[in-house]
């Protein structure tokens, strides 16, 4: 057979293309099938009698047998250096956590595989389902999302910043839930404070609201699940038909008839007794983490978990939380471990193993509390194949050399869809700051490193402080004047100027290498403080200095900036101290510089 | 039109004549093809590759991509129709014994051509410089998904061709274009848009093209593809209407 010329170049066009698209790069082959065994399982719900051979295959656990599945398959040997059989237990699935920048990394370099995000900025929540479909990757926790919380105007969520829609009426519950669902809200949050409640932080919904969303959920194929800080809400949440409770509450005991209709009604709580005891009590972290010389924990880690009492609160309460607890998980109530991160005196991942010992102090057993911590929340969420070790679940599992207490997780080797997780556990090292000027207001008020000084008062929290900035270029020394008013009101009211490292307020710099931060003041004649954040952590050092009518010189040595992560320095504010009456005030701040280790 | 006289092997040697012709004057005009190749892969290479240091590479390939596959479409036929409109060329055609369907088809092909020539130069951009890595699989679906979404376009581009005059086809088929890859979501990530402009998205065909080729790479807003595929059909059958209610017209308006 004879080919036209036309024929020719049309095979050849088409050899052509193949070979462009053989040559093209595809990634690195993922080893996502292999054997594993012989290990020890806990599946999430059980120990199994013997150790079992795990087949996983493309990422999915394929078989799960007590003998050699294929004598020619990879077996990834876990036994220890003894010859005992390593542990298998699914990754954790953390029930309350807020993820944004690098959350979904921290999480999966701890270990929890899956996380529920009980709000954040609906923007992120498209990418979270086709990112959790994806089986190919072992980057990050699966996050599922309530994205926009339900609350009133004015109520506890609005509080940061961002707007978001609030609930005015009952009327409006049903077109409320429609959008979040559209938005791709994975499950309902509802924030609720009963009007029997004593002590009444915001605004809240009326019970109606709470009633009405609530079944607008549920007509709509969506889990509700209520912010409670109380008893008393906590009964108005689970008569109104809600899932689940999101917190616990420690204001009083718990009485029979919550504890009867948590059960009748099988209404899970996520206690987050983590948060909770770090403010409260601020022991738990210090006795399994922080006091543990043999363990290596990120400086941000220690920074976070360190610091948090909040000393307002009655340590005696504490023990009605961990009451609580203990009621409700012997009633039977469905427990899930949640965190609450990132909150003060939490961290993503880490929390975890808190939590897990906390529910043990509540008296549930070791393996109990790991039940709650990954196939029981798994099933109150619906997560599809998650949280068990279970044919034709996601291979997402952690493989340990011994498994008896909390503090035992860190050394596991982590599998995220069969592939195993290589996420360092620190975070990324931010550039290093200069020694050296951090300003020349004689110039600009842009710093010559870091991103902006700004005003920047309590205004963004909904508090009523006000500060305004003026450039003094012509002065000597030429500063950076603050016209400012300090109105109390909030818990931590603030009102001056702020030195942030980057403009997205996420991203810190490297002072470790500095030793003091030096800066000349005058203005009204009093007290001030200068508040230091690092990154993800939302409760500053804090360290005062006086201001007289001259110029005075004020160092501040960093090492005096405790629990915070100076590696990652985020944000400096200059700010006026609370006072009882609202107060008007000039602070003027020049010669802002860095002193290195070196130079002193 | 119907043209029942010619035999299959005349009518093939006519599509192909066609073809032929097309691609000629394509070739000939190096001043439209060369901004059609240029345009995407420059801005790949501009906000892909140097800006955003690579960060998103993946992401953005697969935006300039779709971006540029609509240009040739919109401009090839809208432009190029409106042109031959007013030198009567279109009217010759149409007088012609030949099958219309074989001037469309050399437009299709030439399309098809010059949008397969933009997908392998920023495939070859973002394997090579940007350090992009798909499995072999997804290049191809990518590419597959990219040539096949361009129908719509070339639709949309054939309706504008024989309604607009050939003075204003080029800026307003610009109009059109630049804001249709904005609003779809091809220039910046969708969610950086303010919330009107999101729901706006979502009868846009560039924002279902889009969302075609984020699918390939696992990073598209959710929604199940035969949504995407079932819109730009929609958009195809309207437009393939219309499209024809003008041509219809344009005979009727010489009697």
């Amino acid at each position: 057979m004879k080919l036209s010329k036309n024929s020719w170049l049309g095979l050849a066009g088409i050899a052509i293309l193949s070979t462009f698209f053989l040559l093209l790069p595809e990634p690195q082959p993922v080893q996502n099938s292999f054997v594993l065994g012989p290990v020890r399982v806990f599946d999430g719900k059980q120990q199994l009698p013997e150790p079992q051979y795990i087949e996983v295959r493309h990422g999915l656990i394929h078989s799960i047998s007590a003998q050699r599945p294929d004598p020619d398959a990879v077996v990834i040997d876990s036994r220890n250096p003894d010859g005992s059989p390593q542990w298998l237990m699914p990754g954790l699935i953390d029930a309350h956590v807020h993820s944004w920048g690098n959350a979904q990394q921290q999480q999966l370099s701890f270990g929890v595989t899956s996380a529920i995000d009980l709000f954040s900025a609906a923007a992120q929540l498209p990418q979270l389902k086709s990112s959790r479909d994806n089986i190919h990757q072992a980057q990050q926790s699966d996050l599922w999302s309530a994205g926009t919380l339900v609350t009133a105007p004015k109520g506890h969520g609005t509080e940061y910043g961002m707007q978001i829609p609030v609930l005015h009426s009952p009327e409006e519950a049903e077109a409320f839930v429609a959008a979040r669902k559209a938005e791709g809200s994975d499950v309902i949050k509802i924030v609720y404070q009963s009007e029997r409640a004593i002590y009444k932080s915001m605004p809240s919904i009326s019970r109606e609201s709470l009633q009405a969303v609530i079944s607008a959920a549920h007509r709509q194929q969506l889990k509700a699940v209520v912010h409670i800080a109380e008893q008393a809400s906590a009964l108005d949440a689970v008569e109104a038909g809600a899932d689940g409770l999101v917190h616990s509450f420690f204001d009083s005991r718990i009485s029979d008839a919550l504890l009867q209709a948590l059960k009748s009604r099988d209404v899970f709580v996520i206690p987050t007794m983590t948060v909770y005891e770090a403010a409260v009590r601020g022991m738990t972290a210090r006795q399994v983490l922080l006091d543990n010389t043999a363990l290596d924990l990120p400086m941000a880690a220690r920074a976070a978990l360190g610091t948090s009492r909040n000393p307002r609160i009655p340590a005696a309460l504490y023990q009605n939380l961990i009451e609580n607890t203990r009621a409700m998980h012997q009633a039977g109530v469905r427990l899930l471990a949640g965190t609450d991160a990132p909150n003060a005196g939490t961290y993503h991942g880490l929390s975890m193993l808190l939590e897990l010992t906390l529910l043990q102090e509540a008296g549930l057993s070791f393996f109990e509390a790991l039940s709650c911590a990954t196939a029981i929340p798994a099933q109150a969420f619906a997560l599809p194949q998650r949280g068990q070790i279970a044919v034709g679940y996601r291979a997402d599992f952690l493989l340990l050399p011994a498994l008896n207490q909390p503090a035992d997780l860190l050394s596991a080797r982590i599998y995220k869809n069969g592939q195993l997780v290589t996420l360092s556990r620190n975070p990324p090292q931010r550039p290093a700051v200069k020694a050296g000027a951090l300003a020349d207001f004689s110039r600009s008020d842009k710093p010559l490193q870091g991103a902006a000084f700004a005003a920047s008062s309590d205004q963004m929290m909904q508090g009523k402080s006000s500060a305004s900035l003026t450039l003094q270029p012509q002065q000597s020394p030429a500063s950076l004047r603050v016209d400012g008013k300090l109105v109390p009101g909030l818990a931590y009211p603030w009102a001056g100027v702020a030195w942030s490292a980057a403009a997205d307020y996420q991203q810190g710099l490297d002072f470790s290498a500095i030793s003091t931060l030096q800066f000349q003041v005058r203005g009204s004649i009093g007290t001030y403080r200068l508040l230091a954040f690092s990154e993800g952590n939302q409760r500053p050092a804090e360290l005062t200095f006086d201001v007289t009518a001259d110029w005075r010189a004020v160092q501040i040595p960093l090492s005096q900036l405790t629990g915070i992560d100076a590696s990652r320095l985020s944000m400096l504010v200059w700010s006026a101290s609370p006072t009882p009456q609202a107060q008007d005030f000039v602070l003027e701040l020049a010669e802002v510089s860095l002193l290195s280790n070196s130079e002193q | 039109m119907n043209s029942p006289w010619l035999s299959l092997s005349q009518r093939v040697a006519l599509y192909k004549t066609e073809a032929e012709m097309d691609l000629k004057t394509l070739w000939r005009t190096p001043g439209f093809i060369l901004p059609c190749l240029a345009f995407p892969v420059l801005f790949y290479l501009l906000f892909g590759v140097v800006l955003s240091k690579g960060q998103h590479a993946e992401y953005l390939l697969v935006s300039y991509a779709a971006f540029g596959v609509m240009g040739p479409a919109l401009f090839n036929f809208g432009a190029n129709v409106a042109t031959e409109r007013a030198q009567g060329w279109l009217t010759l055609k149409q007088i012609s014994p030949a099958p219309i369907g074989s001037w469309l088809f050399g437009k299709t092909l030439s399309c098809l051509l010059l949008a397969l020539l933009i997908i392998l130069l920023l495939f070859v951009c973002a394997g090579a410089i940007a350090g992009v890595r798909l499995y072999t699989s997804q290049w191809l679906s990518l590419a597959l998904v990219l040539l096949l979404g361009t129908i719509p376009f070339c639709l949309l581009g054939l309706t504008l061709g024989l309604t607009l005059s050939a003075k204003s086809a080029p800026a307003t088929i610009n109009l059109i274009y630049l804001p249709l890859a904005f609003l779809g979501g091809l220039w910046l990530p969708l969610q950086l848009l303010p919330t009107a402009l999101q729901q706006l998205a979502l009868v846009l065909p560039s924002y279902h093209l889009g969302q075609l080729g984020y699918a390939v790479i696992g990073k598209d807003r959710g929604e199940p593809w035969w949504v995407n595929v079932a819109v730009l059909a929609l958009y195809s059958l309207v437009l393939l209407w219309l499209a024809a209610r003008r041509f219809q017209a344009q005979s009727h308006e010489r009697r």
